[in-house]
């Protein structure tokens, strides 16, 4: 499995001389996958990419590509218009992102190409492009499977693993620990108390521990034994506490996380537009440190712009 | 009056080591009146780094008041926004200007990029005080500066703006297509006559732009020609191209600076505006 950064920022695209070095693009991840095209976001980044595959003159217009969304917030979503192969007829492309209950993928896709803040609509672009709203659970794309769960972000996001070739590669963007979320040592009361709890029911802390462990516990099952897992660390532990239910990790919690799971390499990713190259640089030593005071040898390491490896 | 630039790039922002120089934030220009007043035109990706500037003044303290013209609400000119410091201070205000339209209003054009399921704030959840001033082209007074909207030709249709304070003038059309064969748009050589600074949408080479006629944006070129018929002192190159990196953006000032020699507009300073550029007027 080939993998290629093309955006690595959370949030807002962030240029300047300070960020050549991990990246300014948002958020876009290119995954070969026996022979397969997937795409992981379509943030700015999939501007860069689309300028790549249109540089392949024996594609053009024979392209299949798959996007699959961690869902749509702007960084996510924003270089879509500006994909260039998507103008491209002959080309085709599934879309792929959370079944909503209140306006269809497709809807929200066009939404962005509505001519208020758009001068091209989505059905100009000139390529095949179908959306597919995906629930939890596994798809397959040729011979990799795709395996889409719910994490912990506003409004909801897919964290995917995807197992092709006996590799694993798993892509947790935008997610966060549910611990500080429900509790931080202690009872939130403006969060309804768990199924089958009722407020000041005595045993109520232990359960809500549990049923907080049990959330958590869901990205180390997605991510468990995995070549690689691309996670969200936006925030260094200090920022964090200042930015609980963002839906962001600290570097702290996304090493913990990738340990627990044993995980194979870690990528740190979804840089915050406030740091720069140095500061992303200290927190991948940051994020080592902790690795080798705990005696592990899981590779942890801060995606870079343009970044390619093979799983 | 005092002009800076805060994002200079057209379409979409672009980082990476190839427009360190120039800039890849996408348009934003601050401009500084009589009273350490502050108008902001367009609210592109460069507002986010204007407004973590501002929050060392009164505006971290929730004691300042700023204008923003908004030439249209294309992605370009508003993606900034959300992550504008200020506005989420208690206390400060904000009057914000753009285009009357009559489908829709422009507080809601501004809300729709704060909602779900496209971001986690919504504009309602910003603190600070913001007023929506819809306009139509004509003049209108903000603070110790005459402001006047123009209209200029691009799809769905947008703003320039003149904004004369302390005998000095600054003019701006971000986005604008010229017209076909030689002529000039009359609207913008009027909004720009006698400009001290002009700003201009020069996205395009002319190769560029016979390819994409049509799409609202111009050239350099046509920008002199503007900036010598409006008798306009200095031109910015303005909203650049996405794939116009530091190196072309240095050929094409070049360029534009010969061929404007070469057509006889003489006393006509043409430079590429970049992120971080500051003018004294």
């Amino acid at each position: 499995m080939e993998v290629k950064f093309w955006g690595t920022r959370g949030s807002i695209p962030a240029p300047g001389p300070e960020t050549t070095i991990y990246g300014g693009e948002t958020i876009c991840v290119e995954v070969r996958a026996e022979g397969n095209l997937i795409i992981l976001d379509a943030g700015s980044g999939i501007r860069k990419l689309g300028l790549r595959l249109m540089a392949d003159a024996a594609t053009i217009g024979k392209l299949e590509g798959h996007i699959l969304l961690s869902h749509t917030h702007w960084d996510h979503i924003q270089g879509f218009p500006f994909f260039v192969p998507a103008f491209v007829k002959g080309n085709r492309f599934i879309v792929y992102g959370a079944n909503r209950a209140t306006n269809s993928l497709e809807a929200v896709l066009a939404g962005q190409m509505e001519h208020s803040y758009f001068p091209v609509n989505l059905d100009g672009m000139g390529a095949d492009v179908k959306f597919v709203e995906l629930h939890e659970g596994q798809l397959r794309i040729g011979g990799t499977l795709i395996t889409a769960k719910v994490l912990n972000h506003p409004g909801g996001v897919f964290g995917y693993r995807i197992e092709s070739g006996g590799k694993t590669l798993v892509y947790a963007t935008d997610n966060e620990p549910y611990r500080e979320l429900l509790t931080i040592g202690e009872i939130r009361l403006d969060s309804p108390p768990p199924a089958g709890m009722k407020q000041g029911d005595a045993s109520i802390d232990e359960r809500i521990t549990n049923y907080v462990r049990d959330l958590d516990d869901r990205i180390v099952q997605l991510s468990a034994g995995a070549d690689l897992l691309i996670h969200d660390a936006q925030y260094t532990r200090q920022e964090y506490k200042s930015r609980i239910g963002w839906g962001h990790s600290s570097v702290d919690d996304v090493v913990e996380i990738a340990l627990k799971a044993r995980v194979k390499r870690l990528m740190l990713f979804h840089h915050d537009p406030a740091h720069s190259d140095e500061m992303i640089a200290s927190m991948e030593a940051y994020a080592t440190e902790m690795v080798r005071n705990r005696g592990e040898n899981m590779l942890v390491s801060a995606a870079r712009a343009g970044e390619e490896l093979t799983l | 009056m005092k002009i800076k630039f805060w994002g200079t790039r057209g379409s979409i922002p672009t980082p990476g080591p190839k427009t360190v120089r120039y800039g890849g934030n996408t348009s934003c220009v601050e401009v500084k009146i009589g009273n350490n007043d502050t108008i902001i035109i367009d609210a592109g990706s460069g507002i986010r780094e204007l407004g973590l500037e501002l929050m060392s003044t009164e505006f971290g303290k929730g004691k300042g008041q700023g204008d923003v013209l908004l030439t249209h609400t294309h992605w370009d000119h508003i993606q900034g926004f959300p992550f504008f410091v200020p506005a989420f201070v208690p206390g400060n205000r904000f009057v914000i200007y753009g285009a009357s339209r009559v489908d829709k209003r422009l507080e809601d054009t501004l809300a729709g990029q704060m909602e779900s399921p496209y971001f986690p704030v919504r504009l309602g959840d910003m603190r600070s005080e913001i007023r929506f001033n819809e306009i139509q082209e004509g003049s209108v007074q903000v603070k110790t500066a005459l402001v006047t909207a123009g209209r200029l030709n691009h799809p769905g249709g947008a703003l320039g703006y003149r904004i004369e304070s302390g005998g000095k003038v600054f003019t701006y059309s971000s986005d604008t297509e010229h017209p076909p064969d030689d002529k000039l748009d009359e609207n913008v050589v009027e909004l720009f006559r006698g400009a001290d600074l002009m700003v201009y949408d020069s996205q395009y080479t002319p190769e560029e732009y016979l390819k994409r006629v049509g799409w609202g944006h111009s050239t350099g070129q046509k920008g002199a020609e503007v900036a010598w018929a409006a008798g306009a002192k200095r031109l910015a190159i303005f909203h650049h191209d996405p794939a116009h990196g530091d190196d072309k953006m240095d050929e094409i000032v070049e360029r534009c600076r010969r061929e404007a020699r070469e057509k006889g507009i003489n006393n006509l300073e043409i430079f590429a505006a970049g992120d971080g550029l500051e003018i004294e007027l």
